[in-house]
């Protein structure tokens, strides 16, 4: 399996916590590099790097409270980004309140959110099915991913005769 | 002469009247009749148009009018001497007011003609006439006169009393707030107290398990490696023993591994380089330079002993962290005792602190605790009082910044001060701060009753000591709580 430059990022402040959510998604990794960051700061730096280097974030899996910042806030801040406006956003949490997941909805365009403690099965297949959506709306060619994504999604795409570079 | 006359009336009016009431039945000129009413009969009715006046002569009247809310009250007492229906009589409008007979009343009926007649008479009786009006206006206005002075002292009254009741409804609505937020407080320490109960028999059951496991697995590793050529028991104690790396550095050796192992799988090189320095050393050495399907394969299997080494540190010190929040739950709500005993307050500090951690993750907490004797309390409501004072912190901080505890005692005392890097007490607030429903918070305090600090500062009176707040030299608030030895 050919390794893309399609990262996850995951974002959470506790090593074991951040432990498992890496080793959850490790079928994943075959083809999407997971990086890691324990603080919004060092997510930002993170983000900056690979993004210096061509990289590209499908999906960053943030955790609710950060040391010094919030989840929701931070999941907001990036999306401000134009380079990470495509990137699938999920809030991992335990104790989000209405007010602040209203708030990653409307302003971070969250596409998920996941309460703590999840199970793997389901934080396996919401990240597949967003990386799914994240290839079909940006990469020309969707074929790459069909072995570890959503093929049945990626078929009736090219199918249905959208994707341009299939052509 | 003049001038006396009506201090002769008010003297004694009933001598005049029967002067008056002797000429009028003596003469031939006048027209005017006694008259009797019995007890509830009426001399005149209000709003009737009245063409007589009566110089009462025996029994009391009562003069009374209807409000406008229906309701009849009564406006004075006519007594023998007064006129009865004199207004109406000489300004002929309809009656202010019904006047009725109190008691068995006689009375002389005089019409127009006989008070024009004694009003003009060139005799003493025009005298007498004149003295019994206005000796009764007199009496009249005295009447308006005390019943100023009395409707003033009434309101006053009536002021005070509300004054009083206003008081007393605020105090029993902040008696209510505060019993309301003792009730929800209890309730919530029975169920604390009931889930932290119920959450240690698992907790101790995960404990003994993963000890039995940490006995059982190097044997078990053991058998499955008898001549150690797999390293397994080394990779599992490496687990055992793994220590976190930051994580910048964690992917710097990520990366480093990278480029010197490109074949290998970028989720096999991230558990690989999560070992320790040492451990890493000794899994280049069996990795060799470059490491084929037999190597990697073998390096595979021996990963999942270093995991499992690491599974299970983190079973047991994830188990260790239930069991210490478990025990401060249990010791925070107190439940089961309820009652004064000898404490020593750090150790309620250090129950709060741990069950209020996810408030502080971002709030550096430094805790200067110098020795103090044991002090006599029920630890339930003073571990409230220190809940009340570091969430109050955090709230003034908004969770950043730097909280500082400390505790000290004399002879008499012994006080823990809890000082916070937020704005401090406005000083305009300084004297609010304690009552009941003062709060700055918005909409997003955790409470948001604004009881806190009054629940807390009746706590502490209870015990016989007091909460001082102040403004450190540094900015910030600090709250003291003084308990006596």
């Amino acid at each position: 399996m050919e390794t893309s430059d399609i990262y996850i990022l995951c974002i959470e402040d506790e090593q074991e916590v951040l432990d498992a959510v890496v080793r959850d998604l490790e079928k994943l990794e075959e083809q999407f590099p997971v990086e890691t960051a324990t603080s919004a700061e060092e997510a930002r730096s993170v983000i900056e790097k690979l993004l210096e280097n061509g990289k590209k974030i499908g999906l960053i899996l943030c955790d609710h409270i950060l040391p010094g910042d919030n989840g929701v806030e931070l999941l907001i801040e990036l999306h401000k980004n134009e380079q990470l406006h495509a990137s699938k956003k999920v809030l991992l949490t335990g104790q989000a309140g209405l007010e602040d997941t209203v708030k990653a909805l409307n302003e971070a365009k969250l596409h998920h959110y996941i309460a703590k403690p999840w199970n793997k099965e389901d934080l396996m297949s919401v990240s597949v099915e967003l990386l799914t959506d994240y290839v079909i709306e940006q990469e020309d060619d969707v074929l790459p991913f069909m072995g570890t994504l959503d093929a049945a999604k990626l078929s009736e795409f090219i199918r249905s005769g959208r994707n341009v570079s299939d052509s | 002469m003049i001038l006396n006359f009506a201090k002769n009336w008010l003297q004694d009016p009933t001598r005049i009247t029967n002067q008056i009431a002797r000429f009028l039945e003596q003469s031939d000129e006048y027209h005017a009749e006694f008259v009797t009413f019995e007890k509830g009969e009426l001399f005149l009715k209000e709003t009737d148009l009245n063409d007589s006046v009566f110089i009462l002569l025996e029994g009391t009247v009562q003069l009374s009018k209807s409000t406008p809310n229906g309701r009849t009250i009564v406006i004075d007492w006519l007594r023998p001497g007064a006129l009865v229906g004199l207004i109406s009589f000489v300004t002929g409008e309809p009656a202010l007011t019904s006047a009725m007979a109190e008691s068995p009343c006689k009375a002389l009926k005089l019409d127009e003609a006989d008070f024009l007649k004694l009003q003009r008479s060139n005799s003493e009786i025009a005298q007498l006439g004149q003295q019994l009006i206005i000796g009764n206006l007199i009496d009249r206005y005295h009447h308006v006169v005390s019943v100023h002075v009395e409707l003033e002292s009434i309101n006053e009254t009536l002021q005070k009393e509300r004054n009083h009741l206003q008081e007393a409804l605020k105090q029993l609505e902040e008696t209510q707030h505060r019993l309301v937020s003792q009730e929800k407080m209890a309730t919530l320490g029975q169920l604390v107290a009931g889930i932290a109960h119920e959450i240690n028999n698992p907790a101790a059951a995960m404990l003994r398990a993963s000890d039995n496991l940490l006995e059982y697995l190097p044997k078990i590793i053991d058998e499955a490696d008898p001549d150690k050529t797999h390293s397994y028991e080394t990779f599992f104690r490496i687990g055992l023993k793994r220590k976190l790396r930051n994580s910048d550095q964690q992917r710097e050796k990520l990366r480093e591994w990278e480029q010197i192992y490109p074949k290998l799988p970028r989720s096999l090189l991230r558990k690989i380089t999560s070992m320790n320095d040492e451990a890493l050393e000794f899994v280049k050495k069996q990795l060799g330079n470059k490491p084929g399907t037999e190597q990697r394969e073998q390096l595979e299997n021996a990963i999942l002993f270093y995991e499992s080494g690491y599974f299970l540190k983190n079973l047991q010190s994830s188990t260790k962290r239930i069991g210490e929040i478990v025990s401060s739950l249990k010791n925070y709500s107190r439940q089961d005792k309820g009652q004064y005993e000898k404490t020593d307050l750090r150790d309620g500090l250090n129950d709060t602190l741990l069950l209020l951690s996810n408030r502080l993750k971002k709030v550096d907490v430094i805790l200067n605790f110098s020795d103090i004797p044991h002090v006599n309390v029920i630890s339930g409501e003073i571990n409230q009082v220190w809940t009340n004072l570091i969430i109050n912190a955090c709230d003034a901080m908004q969770d950043r910044g730097e909280l500082v505890i400390s505790c000290n005692h004399d002879d008499r005392f012994v006080w823990v001060s809890i000082r916070d890097s937020g704005p401090g007490i406005k000083p305009s607030l300084s004297n609010e701060i304690f009552k009941p429903t003062f709060t700055t918070k918005q909409k997003n305090s955790s409470f948001g009753l604004g009881l806190g600090l009054s629940i807390s500062q009746q706590i502490v009176q209870k015990h016989g000591g007091q909460i001082k707040a102040r403004n450190a030299e540094d900015g910030g608030a600090e709250f003291t709580v003084y308990l006596p030895l």
